[in-house]
């Protein structure tokens, strides 16, 4: 041993020179703190500068959000019919729309809850920066509250429960009674957005005024067909017919009519690459799995005789959008009219409807005047609402009204069905279901 | 400081460090030793030995050339210790006097062994190396046999060492295989373990990138598979925390270590070898596709069509998926030369292996109406172009620079496939024979008589003429291709300070750099036939991956001799890597016109791009301590940092021990009661820990650029979780080696057992809190208990006859023990048809299906918690929705006239009555057990026969996806021969209620899958045994060899998954639904043994011939 003692020493210097220098690296914190070039922190978005980027972001994600609920909605009612591979769209088309393992419906279902997440979360920070002063465009604020109106709406419109849980913290659902606060919420937002638009000159506060109204008519309207459709009935039973005469509607509709061109519609696209992993551009256009309903295909016009000019126009753009992106028309002149027209009927003057619903009719060379009296205007409302709101996300709502079936669905052994539940909508799906622990055990702790 | 600044600073102080190091030249008078060295019992000679002067550090050796020959040179003069040494025999040393300037002959024979405790192994990183005899842990060493037929790295892997599984995924051209080392460590983090080469840190990815290049999921390449397996000297398997605690954090999966060849001292030694193969997939297991004309129009139409006789509701078949199947090829070319001397020495190596694989999509070129023939097709080719250079600088006694680099050029090229509704195989599998069609309509000049078929089965024209299933015709289907270009370095210099025998330090700097670019094409006017929408215009996507590992390592050791006979190895190092991931991917689609194949050529681009960097960095330190040379003790652990919790995190200690007594060691030994029995008894016992970290952003909150058509827009990203730490695994084995014979047979046995806490686990939140995503969180606990066992005998050592076998077994028991609260996680998300969850109290990935009611419990009318069941007489049918079991006659009575199989659909059991009738249990993904045996026999002196037989079996319950839909579904599949046969039997008028009631019953129990059936009819024991090698190798006479200038010849025939027997139905269990990728995630962790249409794993046939120069 003794032999090596002296380069022993010296090697166990030259061994704490090296790990002095490795404990120096390792040491070094700026080493440790690499950078994250892919995202931006939360904390960006308190940055007042950052208030167009948050909006922008509501709108990419409602209009992601209606990319990923049309296609399941759509399935269940006749505008789509399933053609292709996956199974769970047969449970969809069929009518089978409560079962809550669906993997469509799952899959949409947290992109209907990223957007209502993400319009609150905008609504509130807008409103703190123009409490302060900061906010230097309020159109900003004016199209939050629009663009997160529509969600809360379509929510409305398609789930029979929801939860309001903020991260990671659970809430319970507010049960299928209580949907209807979702349309007052939507109609609050609208309220605000409405008089930031009106206290505004410039054209981007005009340009904003026949949406917010538009839209503020269609979901008061809604909220009265949601009141008609609730509770679900029992199987078997049918529903009494219950047609909508809103005044608030009414007021918004014709107000916005009078705002808006002679044929105008407010539409939401969705960019190439925010697909909410099932788009209906794709499902349609381009994988198969569904094609346009072959009711819809072969729909004749109850006037004319001939196949609908109106609805052969809507598919065909819908083709001509491709596979990838396209754009949903969230309102439009034609359907203020036809809330005008079934207002008028619920109050028998069918004058107004026949005058509301050619005015409709007017718009598309080759669709002749309805005389008013065949079909009845009964049937022509409910053809006019079929014919003109195509994949607008209310053709299940009317169907339950009207007490109409899509010839594919049946009773399903294994759950409820759209076939003999009235009024039957999409449930809480199973990956909420997971990852609230409320929606199981609402009277859990913490819920 | 940004990383590049890094980088060369870590490389600077490489240098340094190296530049510090002292170093003297040694001259002295020198001489030669040469000799032979044979094995003691058959007398043949041994090749590959190694042979060196004991005391040199290794410096002064060489190899054994074919014949057992050796030489060295520049040995100093004086009484010299020479030692042979080769894996599988026992060392043997033999002193000889060399003087200066002549020539010692000395004769060395080996005993072969079949117990190898004085193996040196690799511990700790930077590559301390030790006896394996003095730890506690175990350390696998596989160096696969020189003849068995190795195409890849994977290759090497596989059937070779208990409790480590290499798994395909398909038989694709080109795919790697994925690793799990003693099951699943981790939840949510990569399950694959971390790999060295020479000590460096080297890229264990694979597939084609994170972006747009989307391939079905198969056919994944691995970046291990870049390795030359002909480079290959040994590798080392660090099983778990108790083995890889030195390496930290990222080890609790295991650790692979690669080593090299190097040079040696000697003359320059050329090898040179040519392989050819042939390889084919198994089509008798493919079943062909049937199908039923439901009315006699369609029947004459078919029958026109096919130009054979079909008959309606009669089944019939046509082979569609095996027309995808031909003979492949493989090409291997390599060469290699080492040598050097007591200063220098050097190891070079070329290898080219070029394989066109069993696919072929030419037999659907049909021509169209023109004549022509499309003439673009997708193609199976894997091309690997390696090069290896490695040299050792000895300019003194007390110092060494080495350096080794390898590099490797690799063209891969598959079609789209496994679970891809554009895969041409899974459309094939799915074909609908009576569903061909042609279409007259559509191109002019077509006999709208017979609508354009040519009576052999294709269409004169646009149509599909083989029933494919609904995403488009074959002919539409081939047209897509995908390629990789990766090019991939490994490299290092090593500087080594050896001031005494028994004191060094190392310094090591090395980089592994990778550059993939992978490229999908679907060409213009692809929809020839009409049926496919997925792009008619074309489109193109492509991925650039860049990845970069830096290893920085120092580290040392020092050995002495304490007072009472202890003695002392320590060992002590510290490392720095820094990991670095860049992928940018872009796609495009609808080009203005045949031709273009760039993205900028489409309408419609989008980008992506994504960046990681990760820096780990630790230090480490060992104690063993021996006594009497039969005992050992060590102890030590690790202190890591890593960049995924920021610099304002501490670091982790990982510590370890472990104690290994060898009482055949001890003097007392031969004269005891089991000494006579037993030639050599080790115990061993060891624990441990080692680490994974989250990824590199986890912690982080974020919100995502999502656009708008209003502009730029966020969208809430990752929810993120400040207070995530890594997971820790601790591990304890114990175990036991005993030799018997002389230790001409040895058994070994190790029970372990490890236990994850604080496991990361990717928790779902409430969605309607806003973030979509599960985010990581420490909150599960995951246990895993196993054993192995082995033995090895050598049966026969005769000198014209040599028999070993060897037999091993692994068993494998893990279980998800708490989430924490969390809910579970089911593979594949929403998708229903992958049944693997993460649930507590099953085994990760374990099944949950449907399944139909069974029989009440006796006087019972449900289940104990209100299910249904069927009481007597009961048939699991509600025909009349009434939601209760219908009776026989009911049945009867709704079939008394024709339905649909669909019409008849059973209903569902909830056991449990929990509303969810897809949570009953199916089986676990991975075996009980597993494990392979062999031989390999030497007869008389040139003929050397191996075999090596892998198997997995017990609770191994496999997914067969492809069957579910061939017998369960009405639109893609539905066309097994059972399946036509009930659809025949249930839709022809002429059959009677009962014959129907008959086939409703077997499409119930056999055939329903696919939801709202999911599990059902689709899961299988997967039990198999697979002969996974055989191989015939003849040494020629050396006169056959020197008429072509070699000095030695061996020539080989060889098999690869020879046979395979199995009761599972399916084509292979070994296919499975994703293949290789290094990452995590749920799906890459347990989306296993998921049979989901992936190409079957071929057998293939090589003819190899070698030889030495």
């Amino acid at each position: 041993m003794s032999a090596h003692k002296n380069p022993g020493h010296k090697a166990w210097r030259r061994a704490g020179l090296m790990f002095g220098a490795v404990a120096a690296m390792t040491a070094c914190s700026s080493l440790l703190d690499v950078a994250n070039p892919n995202d931006v922190t939360e904390s960006a978005l308190d940055n007042p500068a950052a208030a167009a980027n948050v909006t922008n972001g509501v709108l990419a994600a409602t209009a992601r959000m209606l990319t990923g609920i049309t296609t399941p909605y759509a399935v269940a009612t006749d505008e789509l019919d399933w053609i292709g591979s996956r199974d769970a769209w047969l449970e969809l088309e069929t009518g089978g729309i409560s079962n809550h393992f669906n993997e469509f419906s799952d899959q949409a279902f947290p992109f209907a809850a990223e957007a209502r997440y993400v319009g609150d979360d905008a609504v509130k920070r807008l409103r703190a920066f123009d409490l302060a002063g900061t906010l230097t465009d309020r159109t900003n604020l004016a199209r939050a509250f629009l663009y997160t109106a529509i969600v809360y709406a379509s929510i409305a419109d398609m789930y029979d429960d929801y939860a309001f849980s903020s991260k990671t913290t659970a809430a319970k659902p507010i049960g299928r009674a209580a949907m209807g606060t979702l349309y007052d919420k939507a109609i609050a937002y609208l309220d605000s957005a409405y008089t930031i638009a009106n206290a505004g000159t410039t054209a981007a506060f005009t340009g904003i005024r026949y949406p917010i109204l538009a839209y503020r008519a269609r979901v008061k309207h809604a909220k009265a067909v949601w009141t008609s459709i609730t509770p679900k009935l029992a199987v078997g039973a049918s529903r009494t017919l219950a047609l909508v005469n809103d005044a608030g509607a009414n007021a918004d509709a014709t107000a916005a009519i009078a705002l808006g061109a002679v044929d105008q519609s407010y539409t939401i696209a969705n960019s190439v690459g925010s697909a909410a992993g099932i788009s209906i551009w794709f499902e349609v256009t381009g994988r198969n799995e569904q094609r346009k309903g072959t009711v819809y295909q072969t729909l004749l016009d109850p006037v004319t005789g001939a196949l609908d000019i109106r609805v052969q126009a809507l598919l065909a753009a819908f083709t001509a959008f491709g596979t990838q992106a396209g754009s949903f028309t969230i309102t439009s002149t034609r359907e203020l009219r036809l809330i005008l027209a079934e207002a008028a009927l619920a109050t028998g003057n069918t004058a107004e409807v026949q005058n509301q619903i050619n005015l409709v009719r007017a718009r598309d060379a080759g669709r002749t005047a309805w005389g008013g009296v065949t079909p009845a205007p009964l049937a022509m409302l409910q053809h006019e609402r079929q014919a003109q709101l195509w994949l607008m996300r209310r053709r299940l709502v009317d169907m339950y009204r009207f007490n109409l079936k899509d010839t594919k669905w049946v009773a399903n052994p294994n759950f409820e069905s759209a076939f003999n539940v009235n009024g039957l909508l999409f449930p809480i799906p199973q990956i909420e279901r997971l990852g609230n622990p409320c929606v199981n055990n609402p009277t859990a702790t913490g819920c | 400081m940004t990383a590049s600044v890094r980088v060369r600073s870590l490389a600077l102080l490489a240098g340094l460090l190296a530049l510090a190091m002292p170093g003297r030249l040694v001259a002295q008078g020198t001489g030669t030793i040469e000799g032979t060295v044979i094995a003691a019992g058959n007398r043949r000679p041994i090749a590959s030995a190694q042979v060196s002067v004991v005391g040199s550090g290794g410096r002064v050796g060489t190899l054994t050339d074919a014949e057992g020959r050796f030489r060295i040179l520049n040995v100093d003069a004086g009484q010299r210790a020479v030692r042979a040494r080769l894996l599988g025999y026992t060392p043997q040393e033999k002193v000889v006097t060399v003087t200066a300037n002549g020539s010692v002959t000395v004769s060395l024979e080996l005993q072969q062994t079949a117990l190898e405790l004085n193996a040196v192994v690799t511990t700790g990183t930077g590559g301390s190396q030790i006896e394996a005899r003095k730890l506690g842990n175990t350390v696998a060493s596989i160096e696969a046999p020189r003849n068995a037929p190795i195409q890849s790295f994977s290759d090497v892997l596989q059937g070779r060492e208990p409790g480590v599984m290499a798994l395909p995924s398909s038989g694709l051209t080109g795919e790697g295989t994925r690793i799990r080392i003693r099951g699943n460590a981790s939840l949510s983090q990569s399950n694959e373990p971390i790999v060295y080469v020479d000590g460096i840190r080297m890229d264990n990815g694979g597939g084609f990138g994170n972006g747009y290049v989307g391939t079905g999921g198969g056919g994944r390449p691995s970046r291990l598979d870049d390795i030359d397996p002909t480079v290959i000297e040994k590798v080392e398997i660090l099983k778990g925390a108790a083995a890889a605690t030195l390496y930290g954090t990222e080890a609790s999966n295991g650790v692979l270590l690669i080593t090299t060849k190097k040079g040696v001292a000697s003359a320059p030694r050329w090898q040179f070898e040519f392989e050819q193969g042939a390889k084919s997939y198994p089509a008798a297991r493919v079943e062909p596709q049937w199908g039923i004309a439901r009315s006699d129009t369609q029947a004459t139409r078919l029958s026109t069509h096919y130009g054979q006789t079909v008959t309606a509701f009669k089944p019939f078949s046509k082979d569609v998926a095996t027309q995808l199947f031909e003979t492949g090829r493989t090409t291997t070319l390599a060469g290699q030369v080492s040598g050097g001397t007591s200063i220098v020495t050097y190891f070079g190596s070329v290898r080219g292996y070029m394989e066109d694989g069993p696919f072929n999509s030419n037999s659907f070129d049909w021509a169209d109406a023109q004549g022509a023939k499309r003439g673009v097709f997708s193609k199976d080719l894997a091309n690997r172009y390696s090069g290896t250079m490695s040299i050792g600088l000895t300019p003194a006694a007390s110092f060494k620079v080495s350096s080794t680099v390898l590099f490797t050029q690799t063209y891969n090229e598959i079609p789209q496939n496994n679970n891809s509704i554009y895969s041409p195989y899974t459309v094939a599998l799915f074909s609908k024979p009576e569903n061909a069609q042609c279409d007259a309509s559509r191109a002019a000049g077509l006999n709208v008589a017979t609508n354009g078929s040519l009576g052999n089965g294709l269409c004169a024209g646009p149509g599909n003429p083989t029933g494919a299933s609904s995403f488009g015709s074959m002919r539409e289907l081939v047209q897509e291709t995908i390629k990789q270009n990766a090019r991939h370095f490994n490299g290092h210099v090593r500087t080594s300070y050896i001031p005494s025998a028994s004191f060094n330090l190392d310094a090591t700097f090395g980089l592994d750099f990778t550059a993939a670019r992978s490229k999908q094409f679907l060409p213009f006017g692809n929809n020839v036939d009409f049926r496919i929408n997925r792009a008619n215009g074309g489109f193109a996507s492509i991925d650039d991956r860049t990845h970069q590992e830096v290893t920085l390592s120092l580290n040392g050791g020092y050995t002495r001799d304490l007072p009472m006979t202890f003695t002392s190895n320590t060992i002590f190092g510290a490392q720095g890597f820094l990991t670095r991931d860049n992928d940018e991917s872009s796609t495009n689609q609808s080009f203005p016109g045949p031709g273009i194949e760039v993205v900028g050529g489409g309408s419609s681009p989008q980008t992506f791009e994504s960046f990681q960097s990760i820096v780990n960095a630790g230090y480490f330190i060992q104690e063993q301590l021996g006594y009497n040379d039969w005992v050992f003790t060590t102890f030590g652990g690790r202190y890591d940092y890593n960049s995924a919790f920021g610099k304002t995190s501490g670091g982790v200690f990982y510590p370890q021990g472990s104690v290994s007594v060898i009482l055949s060691d001890r003097d007392s030994w031969r004269g005891s009661f089991a000494g006579k029995y037993l030639s050599t008894l080790r115990l061993r016992a060891a624990f441990g820990k080692a680490g994974r970290q989250p990824g590199a952003f986890d912690k982080l909150t974020t919100y995502g650029a999502l656009t708008a058509t209003s502009g730029a827009g966020l969208v809430p990203s990752n929810l993120g979780n400040p207070n995530l730490r890594p997971e820790i695994s601790t591990e304890v084995e114990g175990g036991v080696e005993f030799g018997i014979r002389d230790d001409k047979t040895s058994f070994g046995f190790t029970r372990w057992q490890r236990n994850t806490v604080d496991a990361l686990y990717a928790r779902q939140f409430p969605v309607t809190g806003g973030f979509r995503f599960a985010q990581l969180d420490n909150v599960a606990e995951l246990e895993a208990w196993g054993w192995d066992a082995r033995v090895k005998t050598l049966v026969v050592d005769r000198p014209n006859l040599s028999i070993d076998t060897y037999g091993n077994i692994g068993f494998l028991r893990q279980v998800v023990k708490s989430l924490g609260g969390a809910p579970p996680i089911k593979v594949g998300g929403s998708y229903p048809r992958y049944r693997n969850f993460v649930i507590e109290g099953a085994s990760p990935g374990a099944y949950f299906g449907a399944k139909l009611p069974g029989a009440c419990a006796s006087g019972a009318t449900t289940t104990a918690k209100g299910g249904v069941c069927l009481q007597s007489g009961q048939l699991p049918f509600d025909t009349d929705g009434n939601g209760v079991p219908d009776t026989e006659a009911q049945v009867l009575t709704y079939l008394a006239t024709p339905r649909a199989l669909s019409a008849i659909s059973p209903m569902l059991a909830d056991d449990d009555n929990d509303k969810d009738k897809l949570d009953h249990y199916d089986g676990k993904p991975l075996p009980d057990f597993e494990g392979s045996f062999g031989a390999s026999a030497t007869i008389f002196t040139n003929w050397r026969i191996g075999a090596n037989l892998e198997y997995r079996f017990g609770d191994y319950s496999i997914s067969d996806l492809t069957g579910a839909f061939r017998r369960g579904s009405p639109s893609n599949g539905g066309n097994t021969e059972l399946r036509a046969i009930q659809e025949g039997v249930i839709l022809n008028p002429t059959s009677t209620a009962a014959q129907r009631l008959e086939a409703a019953k077997v499409n119930a129990y056999q055939l329903n899958a696919l939801s709202p059936y999911d599990g059902m009819n689709q899961q299988f024991a997967g039990d198999f045994l697979r002969w996974r090698e055989l191989s015939v190798t003849y040494t020629t006479p050396r006169k056959w060899a020197s008429r072509v200038g070699a000095s030695d010849m061996q020539l080989t025939l060889a098999a690869r998954n020879f046979a395979l027997w199995t009761k599972y139905p399916g084509v292979d269990p070994e296919v499975n639904l994703l293949g290789r990728s290094g990452a995590g995630g749920t799906g890459n962790n347990f989306a296993e043994s998921i049979d989901a249409f992936g190409f079957p794993i071929p057998r293939t046939f090589t003819f190899n011939v070698r030889m030495g120069f």
